[in-house]
């Protein structure tokens, strides 16, 4: 999960690390209230997820009063890549003699934790020579080499600010472990007339999974609207995961891998999928026709394939919820379902006695070509 | 033989006196598994479908000569569970819960590597050696004993290809359940020496995914370890830049796609089936020469 910068910088004052003095409003006059709270000149910040957002237009200077209402009208009545601006952070400008990157992040591809730091901030680090950038793997036992850092400080100019930037960066570092970061980016890190540094940005990215143990991010998530109405209700049943795509056939598999496979077989029997549906492995009558019922709801879906297999419940009991779901509608459009697993002879002879067209066997092929004949589909 | 799940294992369950554990635990017990016993912290003295409960993992090992675990204990307790079953010296931690947090996979993932203990998971299904047992939640029914290694990453997938090979009279050594997150315990790649170094298995079989690099990684080790080996990859259709479920079947706009990881698996003479059907003729090719 992504966070906006004022939450970031939440997160990151919680850990010592000084942010500018700032306020968030979703208005003009709260815009200039929080102005002459913090005090002039001020910096207007969009509050919208991701990079790029300088240059689309989304931060504004402010030297007085009346340019912070203009900007603050202009914003949030404007869009950034698509996304509407909803709230602005009204800060304190920070006057700096320097500018400086320091990241932590989560690496799948090398399947480690990086601290990347540059003295060149203010720039996208892509962008930087090879150089300018320290890239430092992090031990999560033993946390970062801070020496090695304060190394690559003094080699660049920084002697006098190596202890300023150790400090940081450990402080940083206990934020990404308390808060399970997978990415907390300052950048700039600024650095004061008097030698201080601070984080005048926050790029973060919380841990999904561990949302659990941090209530105040989680329940930030709930409030959050940035999902679709199918979205929110594949949330709300508990399915792993459920994504929109632009075809006619529904999907409704148990296991990533095994959806995965039925939106290939079903393409390559000339079906398009109009879904991925992951039920996750607690497969119940409920969920199994909470499920068959947001994939029927889609616009345009033409034929369902179900393809399930249950290691846990009985598959009485997905038969069931499929049977509640096929029931309850007067449009029928063939929904075929392949399952396999606890109590599946019992589960075939419920579904053929609905009517429902089953496959009795373990391969999704033999589901797909149903599918394709039922449509009068030919590869 | 067969790999890290033999007759030699001595295996406990964690978490096994839930709903969901005690299940399961039964199943294993009936596909032949020798497990000697079951952790709860709590319930030492008591009894699962006739194991000994002990209190803690070291307690187990002491009493029972414990060597292996399989955890069900849920992703919020997996991080102590796992310690717990690392500092005790167990050689095999099986991990199933999904949703565990990334950094304590990692924590885990680090303590494993010190002591040389291997960590299956999280998010999978666990490892199963037809004819010795099961350490995990798959059908065992499915899955017969011949001469192929078996690796995945997905789990109902694998039940799947397992069932057409079976149908089709092709049989595994072991199937390990290499677990869908995006960081796990043990790499498909690291699995490769073990199979290379088990005189029963002839060659290889990878149901791979989206997302990641472990299918690459998998082939560099196959060039080291050469050995016959055809893979599946799910995933051609899935869309860039979402995650399909799990987390670790993520396509980027330039990584992780199905016609990369072909590429990459094909230029080291691994073939790639195009559909679960075709596998068993792939493999029949390949175990030929």
């Amino acid at each position: 999960m992504k966070l906006h910068e004022h939450e970031g910088k939440a997160l990151f004052a919680g850990c010592g690390i000084p942010i500018p003095a700032g306020k968030v409003v979703s208005s003009a006059a709260e815009a200039e209230a929080a102005a002459r709270d913090v005090g002039f000149p001020v910096m207007v910040k969009a509050q919208v997820l991701g990079g790029g957002r300088g240059k689309a237009g989304g931060v504004a200077q402010a030297p007085d009063a009346a340019t912070v209402r203009r900007e603050a009208e202009r914003l949030l009545a404007s869009s950034v890549r698509d996304l509407r601006i909803e709230a602005l952070l009204v800060e304190r400008r920070v006057p700096a003699k320097g500018e400086l990157y320091i990241s932590y992040f989560l690496d799948y591809a090398s399947e480690q934790l990086w601290l990347l730091f540059s003295p060149k901030g203010g720039v996208e680090v892509e962008g930087l020579p090879e150089d300018q950038v320290l890239r430092l793997p992090v031990s999560i036992r033993k946390g970062p080499d801070l020496k090695a850092l304060q190394r690559f400080a003094a080699e660049r100019g920084l002697a006098g600010l190596g202890d300023a930037i150790a400090r940081l960066a450990h402080a940083l570092y206990e934020c990404v472990r308390a808060n399970d970061l997978l990415l907390a980016e300052v950048n700039p890190l600024l650095v004061g007339s008097d030698g201080s540094l601070v984080a005048a940005d926050a790029r973060v990215e919380v841990d999904d999974n561990a949302l659990y143990r941090h209530e105040a991010i989680a329940s930030a998530r709930a409030s959050r609207n940035d999902r679709t109405p199918g979205e929110a209700r594949a949330d709300a049943l508990g399915l792993n995961g459920f994504i929109e795509l632009d075809g006619e056939i529904g999907i409704l598999a148990s296991g990533a891998g095994l959806g995965m496979a039925s939106m290939d077989l079903l393409q390559a029997a000339g079906l398009r999928p109009a879904n991925f549906l992951e039920t996750g492995g607690r497969i119940t009558a409920d969920l199994v026709h909470g499920a068959l019922d947001l994939v029927l709801d889609q616009p345009g879906v033409r034929g369902v394939l179900v393809n399930l297999y249950g290691g846990i419940n009985p598959m009485m009991e997905a038969a069931r919820g499929l049977v509640a779901a096929v029931g309850r509608r007067t449009f029928k459009v063939p929904v075929v379902v392949k399952l396999f697993g606890n109590e599946q002879e019992e589960a075939w002879d419920l579904l053929e006695a609905a009517g429902i067209p089953t496959v009795r066997g373990i391969e999704t092929e033999a589901a797909v070509e149903r599918l394709a004949g039922l449509l009068g589909v030919t590869a | 033989m067969s790999i890290l799940l033999t007759p030699a294992t001595r295996a406990i369950v964690q978490g096994g006196t839930g709903r969901i554990g005690a299940r399961q635990t039964e199943w294993m017990l009936k596909a032949g598994t020798r497990l000697v016993g079951a952790v709860t912290p709590g319930k030492g003295g008591t009894e699962l479908h006739g194991l000994p409960v002990f209190d803690s993992v070291a307690e187990a090992v002491e009493r029972v000569q414990a060597n292996a675990s399989v955890s069900f204990v849920p992703a919020a307790y997996v991080r102590g569970a796992a310690m717990e079953a690392v500092q005790a010296g167990l050689r095999l931690v099986v991990v199933i819960a999904e949703h565990v947090p990334v950094y304590d996979t990692l924590e885990i993932r680090e303590a494993c590597r010190e002591s040389g203990t291997v960590m299956i998971g999280p998010n999978t299904p666990g490892i199963i050696t037809p004819g010795v047992g099961k350490l995990g939640i798959m059908p065992a029914n499915v899955f017969s004993r011949g001469h192929l290694g078996m690796l995945s990453r997905s789990g109902t997938l694998a039940y799947e290809v397992a069932g057409i090979l079976q149908a089709a009279g092709i049989g595994v050594t072991t199937m390990v359940g290499v677990g869908g997150d995006p960081i796990i315990g043990t790499d498909m790649a690291e699995y490769v020496p073990y199979f290379a170094a088990d005189p029963e298995t002839k060659g290889l079989l990878v149901v791979g995914e989206i997302g990641g690099t472990q299918e690459e990684r998998l082939a560099a080790a196959l060039g080291d370890h050469p050995m016959p080996a055809c893979a599946y990859i799910a995933g051609r259709t899935a869309p860039a830049g979402k995650r399909m479920g799990h987390a670790g079947a993520l396509m980027s706009a330039h990584q992780g796609s199905v016609a990369q990881k072909t590429g990459v698996l094909e230029r080291t003479g691994i073939r790639v089936a195009e559909s679960p059907r075709l596998l068993p003729a792939a493999i029949r090719e390949a175990l030929a020469g």
